[in-house]
């Protein structure tokens, strides 16, 4: 399961308090740096363009998990279980040609 | 464990113009003459002071003479790099005096393989993978440089299948950046991939380390913390949220990123006094002969 793609526990189901405390440890966390980015960016301004890039990733990935994308939120004592979560096992490429077949197919 | 969590003593380059931040190991010289003479008994480790490379770096200890610990500082939120060095000591104390430490700054690299042009990369990968790829590749970018200047021909990383979810710890990226070495005559390797976690702690546990404070899988306090890292990962941490890594955008990431990191490595050499082209060629004739003695 650890080569699972996205992740060995990506879609395990989790319960409604984890996702909240979660969303809450997400955003408080964003938000202090993005705090710090834009306090740090006045100072200097040639980490503008990181304090952007921070930006415009914290407000993606905070839609994301507002909408729920890939997280799979079951019930508020236990996480049912909804989707199932995908177990993908991946190659490890010993030389160059078999790399690149692969990401050909994969293409 | 105080000394653990204050932020450690500032850090400053060892000479005006030098990336390298500690003076525990010198800095060899080069000139355009006179190449580093290829050490087969000496290895390299890409270290932290984690679970995973402190236990490479106790398995490694066994079979070679000497192990270089290199750290890296990337400049942007990577911090607590005093506690790879507390590690340092640990394991000397333990093992015979086999490490010598060197702490790097990969700041300018960095830069130019992913920070000057982020905002430009994330529109075209979408995904905020692209800074942990990037930072990565500006570090193998200077192992390889650290290799060639030690006359090292192996260097190492505590990677694991049980954190495979990190972009530069998956298969693919380690397969590429397999490649990269190989093309500058050095050898990538990740001893600990399939050890398991478990497996590793009892090993360190045994010599006596410290292991920190240990949150789920996660052992707190004795390594660099990087924040970018812990946003990045934390909804995968927090809410088992899939990581965002395509596999078809992390190799062609790391195929246009590897054509800047080529040309950093030449510049560095170029500002060492020394062509990259002649000291490899220097290094395959080394190594040809040293197959042939066997």
């Amino acid at each position: 399961m650890a080569r699972c793609c996205g992740g060995k526990n990506a879609g395990k189901p989790i319960t409604v308090p984890r996702y909240l405390a979660g969303l809450a440890v997400f955003a408080t966390y964003h938000s202090v740096v993005a705090v710090g980015l834009r306090a740090a960016a006045r100072v200097k301004p040639e980490i503008s363009h990181v304090r952007d890039f921070h930006r415009t990733v914290f407000k993606d990935e905070l839609k994301e998990v507002i909408r729920r994308d890939g997280i799979n939120v079951g019930g508020w004592v236990e996480p049912v279980q909804i989707d199932e979560y995908c177990a993908i096992e991946l190659p490890l490429f010993d030389d160059e040609a078999a790399l690149e077949t692969a990401l050909e197919v994969a293409a | 464990m105080l000394n653990s969590l204050l932020p450690g003593p500032p850090l400053k380059p060892i000479a005006p113009g030098s990336d390298v931040m500690n003076d525990d190991a010198p800095v060899p010289p080069l000139r355009p003459d006179h190449f580093p003479e290829v050490k087969p008994n000496e290895i390299a480790l890409m270290f932290s002071g984690g679970v995973d490379s402190t236990a490479t770096a106790v398995m490694l200890a066994e079979q070679y003479d000497k192990v270089h610990l290199v750290t890296y500082r990337n400049g942007y939120g990577h911090w607590h790099h005093h506690r790879s060095h507390m590690r340092l000591d640990e394991l000397n104390k333990r093992l015979d005096n086999k490490f010598t430490y060197t702490l790097i700054s990969t700041k300018g690299y960095f830069d130019k393989v992913i920070v000057d042009t982020v905002m430009a990369d994330y529109r075209r990968y979408k995904s905020g993978f692209i800074w942990f790829m990037g930072c990565k590749l500006a570090m193998h970018m200077r192992s390889i440089a650290f290799c060639l200047e030690h006359g090292l021909t192996i260097t190492t990383d505590g990677s694991n299948s049980d954190t495979a979810e990190m972009v530069e710890q998956s298969l693919l990226s380690l397969s590429l950046i397999r490649f990269f070495y190989e093309d500058h005559t050095v050898e990538f390797g990740t001893p600990v991939y399939e050890v398991r976690r478990a497996a590793s702690r009892e090993l360190i546990k045994d010599l006596g380390i410290r292991m920190g404070v240990q949150v789920l899988d996660r052992h707190l306090c004795i390594q660099p913390t990087c924040v970018a890292g812990e946003l990045y990962y934390l909804p995968y941490l927090l809410m088992n949220k899939p990581v965002n890594h395509d596999e078809i955008a992390v190799s062609k990431f790391i195929e246009e990123k590897e054509v800047i990191c080529r040309k950093v490595l030449g510049a560095y050499f170029e500002g060492r006094g020394v062509d990259l082209d002649t000291l490899l060629a220097n290094r395959r004739e080394q190594i040809a002969a040293l197959k042939g003695t066997d």
